[in-house]
């Protein structure tokens, strides 16, 4: 593949995950932040959703970026290697980031009533299971792509 | 192909798998969310229904009874349903003491299904009631009442807590 197509998709992968890990989160606590449930206002504490939305932006950024050069990265190439296992810890932080921005124990204020709180601990640390196993699959990937680097090499000059 | 090749794919498809199931169950659950909040009836407290006898002369007579109705017309079962009432009593114009606190467990609510319960302490089961003759006649006790519930939800996945704090109310 050439150079303008592996930016292209590079660009392509760094668009999707710039909507998958800021836009949609970020419309989502939007939403919930006035959210009107049976006649009654619902309402996040203004502190908790500015942490909230400063750290799946940062996170958010970051994971894009990397995105960009994993996606632009020649196919087998340890370029590639390492930045998708750097993409998939920055996956890891970003998920562990809901935890310590708050997003775990989602809290509401009930207006007039009391307030409501939505543990999302279980799902996070289910999901952290899912990216350990990545992880492994990404070392893995590393290792091969180092090891076997000149008969890629030739399998790439050869096609 | 090299026999690491297939080893790769096959954990690689099932992460794939693992991902998906969970991306799904947490869609399910915010729908869910939406189905069963949106509707009114689908939570409900008749009011009219509840009782609350306050005998304080004879606090074993004292009863509290608050019937409702939860119909899970969601995707997941709704399970560990727990609620809590507490009740603060304010007598003698400035004197707060709270004199009911109990927690009851209901059964869990399968997905498509309802139930129909209440909350309920009879013969002053939970009370705590003052002795009458420290209860000055004027003004009028008033009551104020805690209320709070608990369940998980997408196969237990999540949690929430509701609580409805400071709900005054008269016998």
């Amino acid at each position: 593949m050439g150079a303008g197509k592996n930016l292209l998709k590079g660009f392509i992968f760094m668009i999707f995950y710039v909507g998958f890990t800021i836009i949609l989160p970020f419309l989502t606590f939007s939403y919930i932040n006035t959210l009107q449930i049976m006649g009654i206002d619902f309402g996040l504490a203004q502190e908790s959703y500015d942490r909230i939305i400063y750290w799946i932006v940062a996170f958010g950024c970051l994971i894009s970026g990397t995105a960009f050069f994993t996606y632009s990265s020649p196919k087998q190439s340890i370029r590639k290697g390492v930045f998708a296992l750097v993409q998939i810890i920055l996956n890891c932080l970003y998920l562990w980031s809901y935890k310590f921005s708050g997003a775990t124990d989602v809290n509401f204020e009930i207006i007039g009533y009391g307030h409501m709180t939505i543990n999302l601990q279980q799902m996070i640390l289910v999901y952290m299971g899912i990216y350990f196993l990545t992880i492994a699959i990404k070392i893995y990937d590393l290792i091969d792509f180092t090891i076997n680097r000149d008969k890629i090499r030739e399998k790439r000059w050869s096609e | 192909m090299r026999a690491a090749r297939v080893f790769r794919w096959a954990v690689r498809i099932f992460v794939l798998f693992l991902t998906l199931t969970m991306s799904i169950v947490s869609f399910l659950g915010g729908l869910s969310a939406v189905n069963i909040l949106t509707n009114p009836s689908n939570v409900q407290i008749d009011t009219s229904s509840v009782v609350f006898e306050y005998e304080p002369t004879a606090p074993e007579d004292t009863n509290l009874s608050v019937p409702f109705y939860i119909n899970n017309v969601g995707y997941f079962d709704l399970n560990g349903l727990t609620i809590g009432i507490d009740i603060t009593m304010i007598y003698n114009t400035t004197v707060e003491r709270r004199i009911f606190n109990k927690t009851n467990q209901f059964p869990d609510i399968p997905a498509g299904r309802d139930l129909s319960d209440s909350f309920d302490a009879f013969n002053g089961d939970g009370f705590n009631l003052p002795e009458a003759q420290n209860i000055a006649p004027s003004p009028t006790p008033i009551f104020a009442a805690n209320i709070s519930l608990f369940a998980r939800y997408s196969l237990d996945l999540l949690s929430f807590n509701v609580r409805i704090e400071n709900q005054t109310f008269t016998p």
